[in-house]
């Protein structure tokens, strides 16, 4: 840590280094970089703005839902459900969309606010019936899962063509869902400059002293939900311009995997801590393992298997990581 | 009621389902005076503060503050008409840094209602200032010391600029130079207006900084003493008020009594980095071995070192002429050494299991234990334990959590008494506990020794030691620096040779002991 | 003071406060029962009750080995269980291809490969520190991949020895084999846990692991061998499940995992671990069988069936964590 000896003696790097290598965002980054290189190696044309944007395209949903839930986590809690949610909300969508932008605009409005009660109620069950996360949300995704079946039942619906062209918009490689992402990074960098964003930290590190300081623990839980599920509604809503479909399995791999984003782009499990950069670059990582894996040639077959392997090398190495700089 | 009083509170009831906290208690708190709240743990002193900072609501009775009849429904209602409480560490957030925490809350706000972290950084430096200045603000709590922790928790308060502070256990983390300062403050505060409530165990604290106690009994005022004259303290009815009898003490101070055998452990070179550097000692047989020191200087390191927690870089410990690898405590308790952690509720008792589970699960856990447990056996052991240390508890089946916090650790010693240690170590054991729980665990102590356990035993509080120690070490810097016979020593004493131990009297002159 | 006779047990709410959560639990199975005889026309037929709570058993079974998880504490849970079964179904199916000599060898192998997926999984969990809910949901992802190398996307053939069959779908006197079973093993589980030496580890080990460190227990070591266990049990039990089920569908054990974590809780098995008992995943797993097979039989949709099946369970947990709290 700093202190004044080492303004006198030590060099800058000196005084930089332990502070960078204890950043939360450190380890992500270079994960990061690990991966990019090593997708390089096996796709020859990643760099190719086409490529890119296309890949952009596909890692942004769970990049979206990884930020939802990195920031329910950091409010000290988990959310099993995004997964049945984002389908509900997809099913929503496509079900309802015409090409009539009246339609348009109330259908999204509704897709909003059915995600939003989605985050309160699982906010609810656990900010004040008490309910143990991982229970509350593994049965309230049922619900969510019936929900979805219920609007379609087989795989079908409709989404305009010339919206989904909007969120493939690009110029060279950056496109419009990028820029949504970029977006929320911003929005959230403002929510941390007020109250909500720190009582959200504050009440996922430790809720009880959060209490004695006044701060309503029950209401920033709540919050924290209700603005999570904004960002998985996004999620839903991206994956639905991109499928252009409505199917009630679409969200199933979205639960797991935007946990294992947030973990890995070192959203602390116990709450508190961590950046929602972090999240996105977890939820890019873990994107850019599953292409690796596609594009080294490994046959079909044990994909699913090193992508298993691969994910618990990377937990493990940030679990070193915070033993060593923490 | 008189306005002379910054706070009455009369007839205060408070149940918890089942369970009667307060009953009928009452508080006056006198405008600008210091009083000293007293009681048994689980008198209703913690209650009791809760209630008067809108932590929780009484059942029953009636709050006055400056006259007039109030209802905190929160602790921010009650911070924001001026009354605080100084948790232990209950109130600081351990992932935010020391200036998010201290105006947690109440952050200073921009015109545009976000939050203005310049001048809350600002305030905080100046606040930080008078108690703890070398701390660093950005640094997150989770990473200070306890006693910082305890600075920036009493810094918290004082910038809410409270007219009413109660403080709860404030100087249990601290060291006595802090304690000082601590109370220099107190006394500067007290002479602008401030009024406090003192809750401690360390009587001669309470002596010293206030006006008068209340004390509680069993939820209910049982009296108070006057303290204005300090020569005369009726140190003998705080306590009976406390207990509803006299102190009762064993023969606990008869060392003449026990008869200290020959040397059953050495420690050589012990090391460990950072906190244990090259410590040397010895322990006979029967005796009982007191280490003394500043906070933080490696005792609760060489305690947990001894029971097998931690591991040792260098050095060895021989047990009857053996030398022994502790790597792990199943070693250390194969060898006869027993650790009562210092944290009773974190390292010593499984509090949602039984007073039977926690007494006999070492015996069960031991190696060479049957597999299938001896259930009658086990239980005629614990029935004998419990009245052997008149430990109060409903049944065997009661689940530890719901002792006291004086029969608890209790338990937590008694747990290791079927096993027949050959060292006990306690790592500061009394801590928090009562005036007549302590004194019992003290006589424990002592009786476990005359029957043969050696006992090394560290705490922060100096007089313990004294009055049960035969001998008593120094330890400084991770070393042991002194080795005293407890023959005619002081408070005084031993604090001078803590705090200036790192140097060595030279023929009259101070010089420091070469590292 | 001398208390010469000091009473073992307490009174009445010491004894509710240790079993009021598992008798609930069977009340609760009960009161289904009676529902559903009055809304559903031989629900309560004796050879409709069999088939329930035979399905009930295996559901009990496997449940077993994640009461053992949750109550070794620090957030232990095993989401490998079901993945776990299916591997234990398919590999046993193609070594036995229904003849008897090759029982042992199937069992066996199938054993160990269950067992070193839980060691891996116990190892990384109780050295590397990795929380146990990622670590197992990474080993789904593994033992998936391994499912898929081997099955190539093809149908399995293969197919249980009869003995196999015989212990999962026959009956002594009327009565189903597999019933005993599971009550033999739920009383041989409660006895180790309270009357051994290591039912009394487990306790103390999943209430505070410090305290069980400093008693001289081998706490890593201790969790390692449980998840191991726990691995070498879902094998096992796969190779039951194939006996129930004749073939052997990749997926077939996954439906079984999170019922088993829903089971302890309805059971009374505190999710943070140190108490709990296997008689109270017995009750569970009556509740959750008969509340399935309830909403089977009131022909409802797919879809409502889901949303219905997840508001029951929210409904019947907040009922129980008030309880708690009283």
């Amino acid at each position: 840590m700093i202190n004044g000896q080492a303004l006198q003696n030590g060099t800058q790097l000196q005084r930089i280094g332990p502070k960078i290598m204890a950043s939360p965002l450190t380890l992500p980054l270079a994960l990061f970089v690990v991966v990019l290189a090593v997708n390089a190696v096996f796709q020859d044309n990643m760099f190719n703005p086409r490529v890119l944007r296309t890949n952009i395209l596909t890692f942004t949903p769970l990049m979206l839902v990884a930020m939802g839930q990195a920031i329910i986590m950091i409010s000290g809690n988990l959310d099993l459900s995004v997964g049945w949610g984002v389908s509900a909300i997809n099913c929503i969508i496509a079900t309802y969309m015409t090409d009539d932008p009246l339609t348009i605009a109330l259908v999204l409005i509704i897709a909003l606010a059915a995600s939003i009660c989605m985050g309160l109620v699982n906010g609810i069950l656990i900010g004040y019936f008490k309910l143990p996360f991982l229970i509350a949300t593994f049965a309230s995704s049922y619900v969510w899962l019936g929900l979805a079946m219920k609007i379609t039942p087989i795989p079908g619906g409709y989404f305009p063509r010339f919206f989904a062209k909007f969120f493939k918009a690009y110029i060279g490689p950056f496109n419009t869902m990028l820029l949504i992402v970029v977006l929320c990074v911003v929005v959230w960098g403002i929510i941390r400059r007020y109250r909500l964003g720190r009582y959200i930290y504050a009440v996922g590190s430790d809720s009880e002293a959060a209490f004695n300081n006044g701060i309503n623990v029950k209401k920033i839980t709540l919050l924290a939900f209700a603005l999570g599920w904004i960002f998985v509604f996004l999620g839903a809503l991206m994956i639905t311009a991109q499928t252009r479909n409505a199917d009630s399995q679409i969200g199933t791999p979205f639960a797991l995997n935007s946990i294992a984003a947030a973990v890995v782009g070192g959203i602390a499990l116990g709450g508190g801590r961590g950046s929602i950069i972090g999240a996105i670059l977890g939820a890019v990582v873990l994107s850019l393992i599953m292409n690796i894996i596609y594009f080294a040639g490994i046959p079909g077959s044990w994909q699913v298997f090193v992508k298993g392997m691969i994910i618990i090398v990377a937990l493990g190495a940030t679990v070193i990581y915070k033993k060593k700089y923490d | 009621m008189s306005d002379r009083n910054i706070v009455e509170a009369r007839n205060l009831v408070k149940r918890f389902g089942g369970v009667l906290a307060l009953d009928k208690a009452e508080f006056l708190c006198p405008a600008g005076k210091i009083v000293g709240l007293l009681g048994e743990n689980g008198s209703g002193k913690s209650t009791l503060s809760r209630i008067l900072t809108g932590n929780i609501s009484p059942t029953e009775g009636e709050i006055y503050y400056k006259g007039e009849l109030v209802r905190f429904h929160s602790p921010r209602a009650a911070e924001d008409a001026g009354m605080t409480m100084i948790y232990q560490n209950f109130s600081l957030v351990p992932d935010l840094s020391v200036w998010q925490n201290i105006y947690l809350g109440k952050e200073p706000l921009k015109k545009n209602r976000s939050m203005d972290d310049a001048r809350t950084k600002a305030l905080v430096r100046h606040y930080l200032e008078q108690l703890c200045p070398w701390v660093d603000i950005n640094m997150e709590i989770r990473k200070l010391m306890p006693a910082d922790k305890q600075l920036v928790e009493i810094a918290k308060a004082l910038a809410g600029e409270p007219e009413f502070l109660i403080l709860d256990e404030p100087t249990s983390a601290l060291e006595k130079e802090q304690v000082t300062t601590l109370f220099g403050l107190m006394k500067d505060l007290k002479s602008t207006g401030v009024s406090m409530v003192f809750i401690s165990h360390r009587m001669h604290e309470v002596e010293e900084i206030c006006d008068h106690v209340v004390v509680l009994r069993n939820g209910q005022t049982a009296g108070t003493v006057d303290l204005s004259d300090k020569n005369n303290v009726d140190y003998d009815e705080i306590v009976r008020l406390i207990t509803g009898k006299r102190l009762t003490r064993g023969n606990g101070n008869d060392r003449a009594n026990r008869s200290i055998g020959e040397i059953i452990c050495q420690v050589e070179g012990l090391s460990m980095a950072p906190k244990l550097n090259d410590v040397t000692l010895n322990i006979r047989r029967g005796e009982i071995v007191g280490l003394a020191g500043l906070q933080g200087q490696g005792q609760t390191e060489l305690m947990l070192a001894l029971a097998g927690y931690s591991r040792t870089d260098a050095g060895r410990v021989v047990i009857n002429g053996q030398p022994v690898r502790l790597k792990h405590p199943k070693h250390a308790i194969g060898n006869g050494i027993a650790l009562v952690p210092g944290d009773r509720v974190v390292q010593g008792l499984f509090m949602l299991h039984s007073v039977l589970h926690n007494l006999t699960f070492p015996l069960n856990a031991r190696k060479g234990a049957p597999w299938i447990l001896p259930t009658k056996d086990l239980q005629d052991l614990s029935r004998q334990l419990v009245q052997d240390l008149s430990l109060k508890t409903e049944s065997l089946k009661t689940p530890v959590a719901l002792l006291s916090g004086g029969n608890a650790q209790k338990v937590v010693v008694a747990k290791w008494l079927p096993l027949k240690p050959r060292l006990l170590l306690l790592s500061d054991p009394a801590k928090g506990v009562d005036v007549q729980a302590k004194a019992d665990l003290y006589d424990l102590i002592t009786q476990i020794a005359q029957e043969g356990t050696s006992v090394f035993v560290y705490a922060s509080d100096l007089n313990e030691l004294i009055q049960a120690c035969d001998r008593i070490l120094v330890m400084y810097e991770g070393r042991i620096v002194e080795d005293l016979l407890n023959k005619n020593i002081d408070e005084e004493f031993l604090m001078e040779r803590c705090l200036h131990s790192g140097m060595k009297r030279v023929d009259g002159l101070e010089a420091p002991i070469s590292n | 003071m001398s208390n010469v006779s000091i009473q073992v047990s307490g009174s009445f709410s010491e004894f509710w406060r240790e079993n009021g959560k598992i008798i609930s639990s069977f009340l609760i199975a009960i009161g289904l029962c009676i529902v559903g005889g009055i809304l559903v026309p031989g629900f309560l037929e004796i050879g409709h009750l069999l088939l329930m709570i035979k399905a009930a058993a295996f559901l009990g079974i496997i449940a077993l080995a994640q009461v053992t998880v949750i109550l070794s504490g620090g957030g232990g849970i095993d989401i490998s269980v079901g993945t776990i079964a299916s591997i234990g179904v398919l590999f046993s199916a193609v070594i036995m291809k229904g003849r008897p000599e090759y029982i042992l060898p199937a069992i066996m192998a199938v054993g160990a490969l269950g067992l070193i997926l839980g060691l891996i999984n116990g190892y990384l969990i109780a050295y590397f520190k990795i929380h146990p809910l990622i670590m197992t949901m990474a080993m789904t992802s593994v033992a998936t991949g391994i499912i898929i190398i081997y099955g190539q996307g093809r149908k399995i053939i293969g197919s249980p020895a009869p003995i196999i069959e015989d212990l999962a779908n026959g009956r002594i006197f009327g009565f189903p084999v597999v019933i005993l079973l599971w009550i033999v093993l739920v009383i041989i589980g409660d006895f180790i846990l309270l009357r051994t030496r290591t039912g009394q580890k487990l306790l103390s080990v999943g209430t505070n692991d410090i305290a069980a460190i400093l008693s001289g227990v081998n706490v890593d070591l201790f969790r390692l061998l449980v998840y191991g266990v726990s691995g070498l049990v879902s094998a096992l039990f796969g190779v039951l499940l194939l006996g129930y089920v004749h073939q052997a569908f990749w997926d077939i054990g996954n439906s079984y995992m999170f019922p088993s974590v829903i089971v302890c809780t309805i059971g009374g098995v505190l999710i943070t671990g140190g108490s709990g008992r296997y008689l109270g995943s017995m009750g569970g797993a009556l509740v959750f069988t008969f509340l399935q097979s309830l909403l089977v039989s009131l022909r409802m949709e797919e879809a409502f069936k889901q949303a219905l099946f997840g508001l029951i369970l929210i409904i019947l947990l907040i009922a129980y964590s008030r309880e708690s709290r009283r």
